[in-house]
C-alpha cells in the first residue's frame, strides 16, 4: 500500500480530502479522547452523501464495528469498515455548530464541527452548511441507557487508536476533531486527529 | 386562543384547517404558532411522516436529530420539544397516548414500492413538491419524525421495530410555538420495518381550541 495523504489536524479544527474507491482512510486519535465528526459526499454527484439513518435502517443497530458497511442517502454501501481498534462510536448525535454553543453554553463565536467541515468542503464543491449531512461520531461515546434515553461521555480512546474504512466509491471527505472544550466529549481538551489516505495502485503524492 | 401572554399583542389566530390524507400521499398546510396540530391514524397501524420549515426562514427545518440530542432521547415523548436544524423549539407534542411509540432515527423509503435501494430520496422529492405546493421551498428536506412507529433502542444498542403502534383514530396534538409549514405522509410500507398490504389514511387538523378537535 502506498499513502497518496498524510494529514495532522489540530485539535479542534478540521480537513477535507478525496478518496477513490478502493482507498483505505485511516483515521487516528494521535492523543486519545478525541471525538471527530466524519462526513462524506460522492464525487460523482455531491447530492448523495453518507447517511446516518439509511445505515440504520440496514444495521439495525446504533452501533458500528468492523465488517459493517456505512450507506448512502440513495441506500447503497458507500464505506467498508476493514479494521476498528476501539469500536466505541456514535453516529446518532448532529453536528455542533454555531447555534450549539451560543444557545446552550451562551459562547456564539466558538469553533464547531459544522463549520470546521463546510469550509475545507467548499473548495470541493458544497455550497451551503445545510448540505452538509449528520455526521458519524467516530470515537465519541454516547452509550444508550435505561429507557432509550442516550448520554454523551469522555471517549476511551487512547493515543494511537484507529478505524479504517474501505472507500467503496469515489469520495468527498471531511472531519472535525470536535472543539466541545465545554462538556465532557474529549476529556475538555479538543487535540489532533491523524488522517491518511492508502492506495494500493496510485503513485505517491505526499 | 393565542399563547398566554404576559402582554398579548391582540392578534388572533388564522382559520382553522381540516384535511384527510389518502394512504400513500403527502399534505402541506400552514400552522400558527400557538395551533394546535393534531394527527389521527383513521384506520390504525399506519405511521405519519412528519416534516416542517419555519414560515419566516426556510433554511429551518424540523430536524429528529436535534430533537433527539435536546431531549437525551432516542425517541419522542410526550412533553419533548421538536426543534429545528438550529435547535430552536417549533412545536411540543403535547397529547399521546402511553401505547403509541414515535421514532427519531430511521428514514422513509417507501422500500415496498420503491425497492430496497433509493427510497428515501425518491421520497424526500415527494416532500419536496408537497411543500412546493404550500408555497413553501426548504433549503433542506430533513429526515422524517415518523410518528406511530416504534422502534425500541435496546441497552446493546440493538434496534428492534415493533411496527406501527397505533390502533383507529389513535391521535397525537402538538402545539405549536413558530409559525411554520408543516408537511404530513401517509407513507407506504418498508418491511420489515414496519409492514401494510396498502397505507391507510391520516387525517390532520389545525385548530386554535383543543374543543374544536373532533
Amino acid at each position: 500500500m502506498i499513502d497518496i495523504l498524510n494529514l495532522t489536524i489540530p485539535g479542534g479544527h478540521g480537513a477535507a480530502f478525496t478518496a477513490e474507491a478502493g482507498n483505505l482512510i485511516d483515521i487516528i486519535d494521535l492523543e486519545g479522547q478525541q471525538a471527530l465528526d466524519f462526513v462524506a459526499f460522492c464525487s460523482d454527484d455531491l447530492e448523495e452523501t453518507l447517511s446516518c439513518v439509511e445505515t440504520r435502517r440496514f444495521l439495525r443497530s446504533l452501533y458500528i464495528r468492523k465488517d459493517d458497511h456505512l450507506y448512502s442517502s440513495r441506500g447503497r454501501p458507500m464505506f467498508h469498515i476493514v479494521q476498528d481498534s476501539i469500536g466505541v462510536h456514535d453516529y446518532t448525535i448532529p453536528a455542533c455548530d454555531y447555534s450549539r454553543f451560543a444557545v446552550d453554553f451562551g459562547c456564539p463565536g466558538h469553533r464547531n464541527c459544522l463549520h470546521n467541515m463546510f469550509e475545507p468542503l467548499r473548495v470541493h464543491g458544497v455550497k451551503s452548511e445545510l448540505d452538509v449531512p449528520e455526521p458519524f461520531n467516530f470515537f465519541q461515546n454516547s452509550p444508550v441507557v435505561e429507557d432509550g434515553r442516550t448520554a454523551v461521555v469522555d471517549p476511551p480512546s487512547k493515543p494511537g487508536d484507529f478505524i479504517t474504512l474501505q472507500a467503496l466509491v469515489n469520495v468527498v471527505c471531511a472531519v472535525s476533531s470536535c472543539p466541545q472544550d465545554i462538556i465532557p466529549g474529549n476529556g475538555l481538551r479538543p487535540s489532533p486527529l491523524g488522517i491518511t489516505v492508502r492506495s494500493e495502485t496510485a503513485q505517491c503524492h505526499c | 386562543m393565542p399563547l398566554l401572554m404576559i402582554e398579548p399583542d391582540g392578534s388572533s389566530l388564522p382559520a382553522e384547517l381540516e384535511v384527510t390524507i389518502d394512504g400513500g400521499q403527502i399534505a402541506s398546510l400552514p400552522v400558527a404558532k400557538g395551533q394546535l396540530l393534531a394527527i389521527r391514524d383513521i384506520e390504525g397501524r399506519q405511521p405519519a411522516a412528519l416534516f416542517s420549515v419555519a414560515a419566516q426562514n426556510m433554511e429551518l427545518v424540523l430536524s429528529p436529530h436535534h430533537t433527539r440530542v435536546f431531549s437525551n432521547s432516542f425517541m419522542l415523548r410526550l412533553g419533548m420539544r421538536l426543534v429545528s436544524n438550529r435547535r430552536q423549539p417549533m412545536m411540543v407534542l403535547g397529547v399521546s397516548a402511553p401505547h403509541l411509540k414515535h421514532d427519531l432515527l430511521c428514514p422513509i423509503t417507501e422500500a415496498s414500492v420503491n425497492g430496497e435501494v433509493g427510497g428515501a430520496d425518491q421520497f424526500r422529492d415527494k416532500v419536496r413538491r408537497a411543500f412546493r405546493a404550500a408555497g413553501a421551498e426548504p433549503r433542506k428536506i430533513a429526515d422524517p419524525i415518523n410518528l406511530f412507529l416504534g422502534i425500541d433502542v435496546n441497552l446493546d444498542g440493538r434496534l428492534a421495530s415493533k411496527g406501527a403502534t397505533s390502533k383507529p383514530n389513535d391521535r397525537v396534538v402538538f402545539r405549536a410555538v413558530m409559525d411554520m409549514i408543516v408537511a404530513i405522509a401517509a407513507p407506504y410500507a418498508d418491511p420489515p420495518l414496519w409492514d401494510r398490504h396498502k397505507p391507510g389514511p391520516l387525517r390532520v387538523e389545525v385548530k386554535n381550541e383543543l374543543a374544536n378537535l373532533t
